[in-house]
Formats: C-alpha cells, structure tokens, sequence
C-alpha cells in the first residue's frame, strides 16, 4: 500500500460537452512534500481539487488515499484524512477565531461529541503555528482579508489530515501573508503532512514547492522539480508569453520579457 | 244607507284616509346622507337584508318584492323571490334586471354606491338599536304608502316589550352572557342585541366601556360568573358540553345549573335581525332569562 | 502587530452563565407578574396558594379557580410557545444561513390556518371536523404542507435551500388563497376567524400545554445535541460538507424538527409572527453565533417575550382582547427597524 493522495489516469466531462476538464491526469502528493499545481486559468486545477475532496466523480480514473479508493471511505473517514483551504472560504459571522478553529475538530468529534482536551490541544495548537493566538477571542468578521485567511487555515491544521489541500490560498494577499501562509504550508509538511498547492503565482510556486505538475487544457504537461517544469520553452508554450527563466541558487525565476 | 249620507260618509273615509296616505313625489334622506326622491308607492322592492325583508312584509308590502339577498328566510313567502347575492357579494346585473323601483340595502359594503351610478332607486340604512328600529318601520312605512300599518306595528312592539316589562317590575335581573362567536366575541349593551337582553329583565356582564361588539377575555366571563348564558353561534356547532369543557367555565354558575341556552337556527335569526320580530326576540329571551314568569 | 483596515472591536462577551441564569430569572418574574395581573390582579403570594391547591388536586373558588385554571395554564403555554418559536427561527436562520429565515418560511402556517379555518367555517356542517377540532386538523394540515413542499423542492438526492424556499412560497401561496376564500365565505365566523389567525392564548388549558410540551421538550433536546452541526452548516453546504457533516440529513433532520415544532404552536396559538425572526437576531447581537449557546438564549428569551406579549395583549384594553399577533407586530416591527440601522445590515 503506497501512501500518498493522488489521482490515476482521472478524467472529468466537462459539463458544457466540448473538451474534457480534466484528461486522464496522474499525479499525486506524498506525506511530507509540498506539490504545486500550476497552469493558466481553466486548466482542471480547482477540479483536480474537486475530485481530490469527492465534491467531483471521475468520468474515467480513480482517486486513490493510500492505495484505497476515495468512494471506500464515508465522509466522516474522509474528512479525517483531508482537509481542504478553498479559494474564497466562507468565514461566518459571530464566532470568534477561537470557535472557528475549533470546527476543524468536527470529524474527529463525531456529531455531537464534546471537547476532549486532545481537541483543545489540537486547536491549540492550530493557532500557534499559524500565529493567530493573539487574536483567538475576536470575532472573525473584525479580521482583515489576510489575517482571516490563516484562521481559515489554522481549521484546516486543527483538522489533523494526513493531506492538506489548498486553492490558491495567496490571491489577494499581500506579499507579507503570501509569504506567511507558504511558510505553514511548508511547515505542515515538514510535520509529516501530505500538502497539494494550487497556486497562481509561478514564481512563489517554484520557491515553495518540492515538485510541480503543469496542467493545461485538463492535461498534465509536465511534473517534476520546478526546475524541470519551468522551462523557457514549455512556460511560453504553457502560458504564451516570452519569459526569460533565471536561477535562484536551485530555483528558477521567472521574469517576463516585454 | 241612504243616499243623502253616502257622500258625507265617503268625504269623511277619503278625509281620515288622506292623514294616513303618504303623499308623492317625496324625498328622504338615508342614513348615508343620500336623498332618495320616489315618485309614486313602490311597487317593485329589493331587500338586501333579512331585517329588511322582514320589515317590508310586516307593513303589508310582501307582494311588492321581487327580489331578496341569499340570507333572507322569512317569512315563508320570500323563498320563492329570486335571491341576489348579499351584502357584500350582490348580484348587481340581477338586482338591476328586475328593474326594482326601491332598492333597501344596509349601509356598508358600497352597494349603494354602486345602484346610485346607475340610477337605480336605493335607501341605505340598517338600525342598530330598538329606537332606531322604529324609527325606520316609520320611514320604510312611508316610502312604501304603509303609515298606517307602520304606526300600528310600531305601537304594537312598544307594547310588547312594555308588557314584558310590566310583569318584570321589581324582578332582579339574572346577570347574562350573550356569545356570538366562540373567540369569543359578546354584544354590548349600546348594541340592538344588548339593547333586547336588558328589556328582557337581563344584566349583561358586558359593560357599555367594553365597546359594541367586544371580543372578551375569557378569564372576565369566568370573573364575572354569569347566571344565564345564551348561545347565539349553537347552530355553528358550539354545543353546552363545549363550554362546560373551557377551562375554568365547567364551574360557572350558568353551567352548574344548566341555564346554558343553544339557540336554534330561527331564535338566533329572531335576535340579530333588528326588525319586526324584536318583540318576539325579547320574549324569547324573557323565557330564558326568567322561566318562571313567562 | 496587524495592520487591519476594518475597525477593530474589542468584543468582550458576556459570560455565559450570567446571561443564562439571569434570563431564567427574567422569564420567571415575568410569569409570575403575568400570572398575577389581569382583569382582576392577584399578589404572588396568592399565586403561590392557588397554584399548590391546584397542583394538589383541591377543589377550587372562584379567584383560585380563574388563576390555577386559567391564568397559569395561559402563561406557561404562552412561554412555552414562545420558546418553541424561537427555537425553531433559530433553526431555520441557520439552515438557510439567512437572517430573515423564520419558521413560516415553507408554509407551515399557511396550512395550518387553512386547516384552522376549515374547522372553524364547517364545523357545523361537517360534524367529523368539530370532533377533531381545529387544532388537530391544523396540525395535520402543516404536516400535509410541508410534505408537499419537500416533494416539490427534491433534486436527485437532495432540497436545495433555494428550491426549498419557493416551493415554500408557492404552496404557501395556495393555503393561504385557500384561507382566504374560507374566510370570505364564512361570513358570520369571519370576525373569530380572522382572530384565531392573528394568534391568541385565549382558551389554553393544561392540555393544551402538555400537549405543546410534548412537542417542544424533545424538539429542544434534540436541536440542542445538534448544535454543533447548526455551527458547521454556518460554513456553507460545501464547507460542512468537507468537514464530514452528512448536510442533506442534518439539513432535513433540523429543519424537520423546528417545522413539527411550530406546527404544534399555530395549531395551539394561531399565527404569531415576528417571534422567530426577531429573538434569534437579539440573542445573537448578545451573544455571537455559536448555537450550543445561542439555542437556550434564544429559547428563554423567546419565551418571556411571548408572556409579555400576551400580557401586553390582555391588559391593553382590558378585559377586550387584542390578538397577540398583533401586539408582537406592533413591537416586533419597531425593533427590527432599530436592528437593521444600529448593524447597518441583519446580523
């Protein structure tokens, strides 16, 4: 049994006929490594991420948790293993930071479980690694954009999945919580945790992330180490436009030409 | 008789006749403010309100209506007329049809509105105490050419409820509750049926603050433990044993001693219909209110 | 440390259990004032006789009789009834994670007031419906309404809220035409009708209460334990979906329990607006959103608010009855007004 979240050979119809969404795609994400998934709008990511959460069936494929196929598990069993951080999470009004965290608690907790304090840790504990102790008694509605979404991730931690999904978790925020949010991504899998990455931004992709899959047109063009993926030639083809790939020490930069 | 006196006593008939024959064009004015002119003795009426009706036939004008409203069941004759609608759902192209030459309807609804634009005769008006009652028997008496007949009833009601009265001198009045609706809704003693149950030798537990058609709390009938109870909706289905089951009126005075009256059908219409049977109305609650004497 | 655009609001919340024991004390005095004040006005003291002998089974006078067997019954249904409106606003505010959410919103009392009504305008032509008597048959009705609206809002395996709501809008609609034609056609009724409709506690009596009770104990227990899937849903179907919550059934489940549990209050009380809707707001401006707390809150607030109401209903111009319905509008009306311009939009 292999561990590892990941899709095998996965297609999806796209509802409008026409090209598929996703084409027989394969890739997956390991415990303790960070995947970027990149790729210009309307490549399949977010259904990569949809079918990954079960919210999609696979037309062809299937989705494997540790060799086991997604529809073995029930719902509960799944969200014990996945957590996801959706793009624009609904983040509801009256519950401080403190309760909102504490909801990621929900699948271990069954319906009405009560508080154990392995819970209150776990929450805790959410809250530490995202550096949202401080405002944990404010309700979340008084928190600015970037600071309400570590709270929304600091639930996807208290949630302790073995595979923590992201959605372009960085778009709209500033360079400084961009930055932050990656550092707990990368945190979480340097505590063993299985992170997939739909990013945007190639460059913090490149930076982050230990492997990159380059989707587009619901296929998967590339994967590998950010330097294999972002090639000059594959990164214009991709994405048309002329850039020039730099080197960071092991990670590429891109830079556009005008 | 001879002939010498046949033409003095005919002047003398046709003199006394005159007093009491109503003279036309004349114009009255209804209890909407509007003028009616009428130019000769109605010989096609319309009633629009049971009381009404009631009040036509008791002058002697039955055969001159040719059409009720749905309600109107008495007297017997009238439920071959062809009814129209009531109050507030009349048949106006009916109404109209039959080409009336009086109109009476009551004064809400808009239907006098209505007849008027198309220059159909109409008196709005509906009494709602005893006074006004007689006062219209009047009016109605002389619109239709009845004055005489109109003064006789009206003098024969006077006496009816003043005979009621007579034998009640120095009775106690039982204190009485009137439903008219299992809310429940009761009758003020400013109303026409307030007015009978106190010329019925009764005391209504309603009080004159309490408005005309007040609905009660039932905690006050329950305070106010009435000795006699009349049921006006009993033909809607409320029965004795569904009162003695409210809470807290099992133990009402009314109740214990079984003075909790249902009201058929005919005795509830005796007593809402503000017209020539009150005198019966108020006997009929006299015997309720007081069996020993009546 | 934050550099934050919005305002900052340093909240601090009430604590719980002051909030809770004092609104227990709160609706307490306000059951004893009510109980004690009415067309006849009663100290507590002779409350508290009239209610021992009562519960002791002794045969009871006049005063006595008009408290134990009235005034107290009254008052706790009214509290009781209240509660369970209360409850179930909360409930449906936060399946359809809307503010204006309220417990009539999928026709509940639409067929429950045509049921009502029909009880009331043929009852004495069709002897079957005064036997099973209007609450019964209202009761029923709401049952029959929502049934009908879930029919109608089913898409494959699951109710959207959206399709909930119209379904709920058009078979309401439909009983409420149907009401409205009884009414018109019953036009010696229509005045008592027409109060029944706008709600009153005019007739409670203690079985009336126990059979209130029996909805609303176990609907209360049962919304309580779920409280906490009422907060998950608050992050949208996805969002609890994703957290392990069975949406469809817990949506179902809830929305099930808080509509059986308003059936039974307009089957027993008529339709008394403006309760589910305004207290859960209130009791969320208190105290947040998270349900384990705001549940109970809710509850007891709605509670007492319904005993003043009534209060307020029969003291006004007494002993001439305004239907509740009335009284709750007249001060329901106002202070949603007074909610929407203080948030600058419902909570």
């Amino acid at each position: 049994m292999r561990a590892g979240l990941e899709l095998d050979g996965v297609s999806v119809e796209s509802g409008r006929g026409g090209a598929q969404a996703l084409d027989s795609v394969s890739l997956g994400v390991a415990p303790g490594e960070v995947v970027g998934v990149v790729g210009p709008n309307g490549a399949g990511k977010s259904t990569l991420l949809r079918v990954l959460t079960r919210m999609v069936r696979p037309s062809a494929g299937v989705a494997l948790l540790d060799g086991v196929p997604l529809t073995r598990f029930s719902r509960l069993g799944l969200a014990r293993e996945v957590a996801l951080v959706a793009q624009a999470p609904e983040v509801p009004e009256g519950f401080s930071v403190r309760e909102v965290v504490a909801m990621g608690r929900a699948p271990h907790l069954g319906l009405f479980g009560t508080f154990r304090s392995g819970d209150e840790e776990a929450v805790e504990h959410a809250m530490a690694v995202t550096e949202t102790t401080a405002f944990a008694e404010r309700f979340v509605e008084t928190l600015s954009g970037g600071e309400r979404q570590r709270v929304v991730f600091a639930r996807a931690v208290a949630q302790e999945p073995s595979y923590l999904l992201l959605d372009e978790p960085t778009s709209h925020l500033d360079l400084r919580y961009q930055v932050d949010l990656l550092r707990y991504a990368r945190a979480q899998a340097a505590a063993g945790v299985g992170v997939l990455l739909v990013i945007h931004d190639l460059n913090l992709a490149a930076r982050s992330c230990d492997r990159l899959a380059l989707l587009a047109g619901g296929a998967v063009v590339a994967q590998g180490a950010p330097g294999e993926v972002l090639q000059p030639g594959t990164v214009e083809r991709v994405f048309r436009a002329k850039v020039d790939v730099l080197r960071h020490g092991e990670v590429p930069v891109i830079v556009p030409r005008f | 008789m001879s002939r010498r006196l046949l033409v003095p006593v005919v002047a003398l008939f046709l003199q006394v006749g005159a007093v009491f024959a109503s003279s036309y064009p004349l114009t009255v004015v209804d209890e909407l403010g509007h003028e009616l002119t009428l130019n000769a003795a109605p010989a096609r009426v319309v009633s629009m309100l049971p009381s009404h009706t009631e009040s036509v036939c008791a002058l002697g004008a039955c055969e001159s209506l040719v059409g009720v409203d749905r309600a109107s069941n008495y007297p017997a004759a009238v439920s071959a007329l062809p009814r129209l609608g009531d109050g507030f759902a009349p048949d106006l192209e009916a109404i109209v049809a039959l080409e009336p030459d009086l109109v009476l309807v009551d004064e809400y609804g808009g239907l006098q509105e209505s007849l008027a634009r198309l220059g159909v005769p109409v008196y709005a008006g509906s009494p709602q105490t005893v006074a006004e009652t007689y006062a219209f028997l009047s009016t109605l008496g002389t619109m239709l050419d009845r004055e005489a007949q109109a003064a006789v009833l009206v003098g024969r009601l006077q006496g009816e409820i003043a005979g009621v009265a007579a034998v009640l001198r120095g009775v106690s009045a039982p204190t009485v509750f009137v439903e008219l609706d299992p809310t429940p809704y009761s009758v003020g003693p400013g109303s026409f049926m307030g007015e009978l149950v106190s010329a019925a030798g009764g005391t209504n537990i309603v009080t004159a603050a309490m408005g005309d058609f007040p609905q009660v709390d039932p905690e006050f009938v329950v305070l106010q433990d009435p000795q006699v109870i009349v049921l006006t909706d009993a033909p809607f289905g409320v029965s004795v044993a569904d009162v003695a089951a409210r809470p807290g009126w099992g133990g009402l005075r009314a109740v214990t001693a079984g003075r909790v009256y249902e009201l058929d059908v005919d005795q509830a219409d005796i007593l809402s219909r503000s017209g020539p049977r009150l005198g019966q109305a108020v006997r009929l609650l006299a015997t309720l209110f007081h069996p020993d004497k009546f | 440390m934050t550099v934050a655009a919005e305002p900052r609001r340093r909240h601090v919340r009430p604590r719980l259990a002051w909030v809770l024991s004092a609104s227990v004390v709160a609706l307490l005095a306000v059951m004893i004032v009510a109980v004690g004040l009415g067309s006849v006005s009663v100290g507590p003291a002779e409350v508290a006789r009239a209610a021992l002998k009562g519960l002791r089974g002794d045969s009871l006078q006049a005063l006595d009789r008009v408290v134990w067997q009235l005034r107290f019954p009254r008052v706790v249904l009214a509290a009781v009834v209240g509660a369970a409106l209360a409850l179930a606003g909360t409930v449906f505010q936060g399946v359809f994670r809307n503010p204006l959410a309220e417990p009539y919103l999928i026709g509940t009392a639409s067929g429950a007031g045509f049921g009502a009504v029909l009880v009331m305008s043929l009852g004495a032509s069709v002897p079957l419906l005064a036997r099973l008597g209007a609450p019964l048959v209202a009761f029923a009705f709401a049952l029959v309404t929502v049934s009908l609206v879930l029919f109608l809002a089913r898409q494959g395996g699951a109710v959207p809220t959206v399709r909930l709501i119209l379904a709920g809008v058009v078979v309401g609609s439909l009983f409420t035409a149907g009401t409205s034609f009884l009414l018109v056609a019953a036009r010696e009724q229509a005045a008592g009708i027409l109060s029944w409709l706008l709600g009153g506690f005019g007739f409670s009596s203690w079985h009336r209460v126990g059979m209130m009770a029996l909805f609303a104990l176990p609907a209360m227990l049962l919304v309580g334990a779920f409280a906490r899937a009422l907060d998950l849903l608050q992050l949208g179907e996805e969002g609890a979906a994703l957290l392990g919550l069975n949406v469809e059934r817990m949506k179902l489940l809830l929305l099930g329990v808080a509509t059986l549990v308003t059936a039974a209050a307009v089957s027993v009380a008529g339709v008394i607006g403006f309760v589910g809707l305004i207290v859960p707001h209130a009791a969320r401006l208190a105290l947040g959103r998270p349900h384990a707390r705001l549940l109970p809150v809710a509850a007891l607030w709605g509670a007492a608010f319904m005993v003043l109401a009534d209060l307020l209903a029969r003291m006004v111009i007494a002993p001439v009855e305004v239907p509740v319905g009335v009284v709750t509008s007249l001060v329901g009306g106002p202070f949603f007004l007074w909610l929407l311009r203080r948030r600058g939009g419902p909570a």
